[in-house]
């Protein structure tokens, strides 16, 4: 197999129409083909794309952008902010699952682009919001932590009084960071 | 996937305050397997700029 990683482009629109990571990761294969485009464009993700050369089909890709997390002391009204790299999207193609592509990528080529990125800018972490059981065994065994392991997280009742942006997509997700 | 989160996580104890500390500064990084990563990529063909 011979591989690339590039930065998605608008040429890639018709290359990336075969793309299928399996049936329960539908979001993940309807993202590579659609919205994708226009969060490259916009800024707000950046996609990477893994070409099978031989096969001239996509193998995977991954996105990524910057977000954080803060906790606060007790006795105090600091919040220690935690600045972090989130690996938004992550995705294999179903013929390329379960044989190392996932751990190659992600160690050998993410890990080092975000540490690179952060002896230029603050970053602790790569944070992941994982949502099934395949994708958790694989963070888990390639080092992340869930981030409730660091300490006690918020009481829903006192929710409303901390600040928390959040979406349809990550309730109910893990949160899992993997520290620089 | 998805969503940009803050998350405010009040300490509840100076044991958890230290250990939230304590754990961010343990990189979760394994050198060698790293490496190995690299090396298998570059098997592939590809080569890092
Ligand atoms: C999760 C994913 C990125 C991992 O990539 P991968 O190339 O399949 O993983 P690797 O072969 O490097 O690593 C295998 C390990 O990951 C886990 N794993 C996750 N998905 C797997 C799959 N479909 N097949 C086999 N192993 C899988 C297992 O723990 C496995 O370890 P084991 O071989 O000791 O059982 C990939 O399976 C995928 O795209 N899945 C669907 C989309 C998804 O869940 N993305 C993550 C969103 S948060």
């Amino acid at each position: 197999m011979h591989l690339d990683i590039c930065l998605l482009t608008d040429n890639d629109l018709r290359d990336v129409g075969t793309f299928d990571c399996g049936v329960q990761n539908e979001p993940l294969t309807h993202y590579i083909k659609g919205a994708a485009f226009e969060d490259n464009r916009s800024g707000k993700t950046k996609t990477y794309l893994v070409k099978d050369l031989d096969k001239q089909e996509i193998a995977g890709y991954f996105s990524l952008r910057t977000c954080g997390f803060g906790y606060i002391e007790q006795g105090t009204n600091q919040i220690n902010y935690v600045p972090a790299v989130e690996l938004s999207e992550f995705a294999i193609h179903i013929d390329y699952q379960g044989q190392g592509l996932g751990t190659a990528l992600f160690l050998g080529h993410i890990v080092p682009k975000v540490q690179k990125l952060a002896e230029e800018f603050g970053c602790q972490v790569i944070l992941v919001y994982a949502w099934n059981e395949n994708a958790i065994k694989f963070y888990q065994k390639n080092n992340f932590m869930k981030i409730e392991d660091l300490g006690a997280f918020i009481e829903a009742k006192d929710i409303n009084k901390y600040l928390t942006i959040t979406d349809d997509f990550s309730q109910g997700c893990n949160v899992f960071i993997y520290i620089l | 996937m998805a969503a940009i989160e803050v998350i405010i996580k009040p300490i509840t104890s100076k044991k958890a305050i230290h250990s939230i500390k304590k754990a961010l500064s343990k990189s979760s990084v394994d050198k060698a397997a790293v490496e190995q990563a690299k090396k298998q990529l570059a098997s592939y063909g590809f080569q890092s700029k």
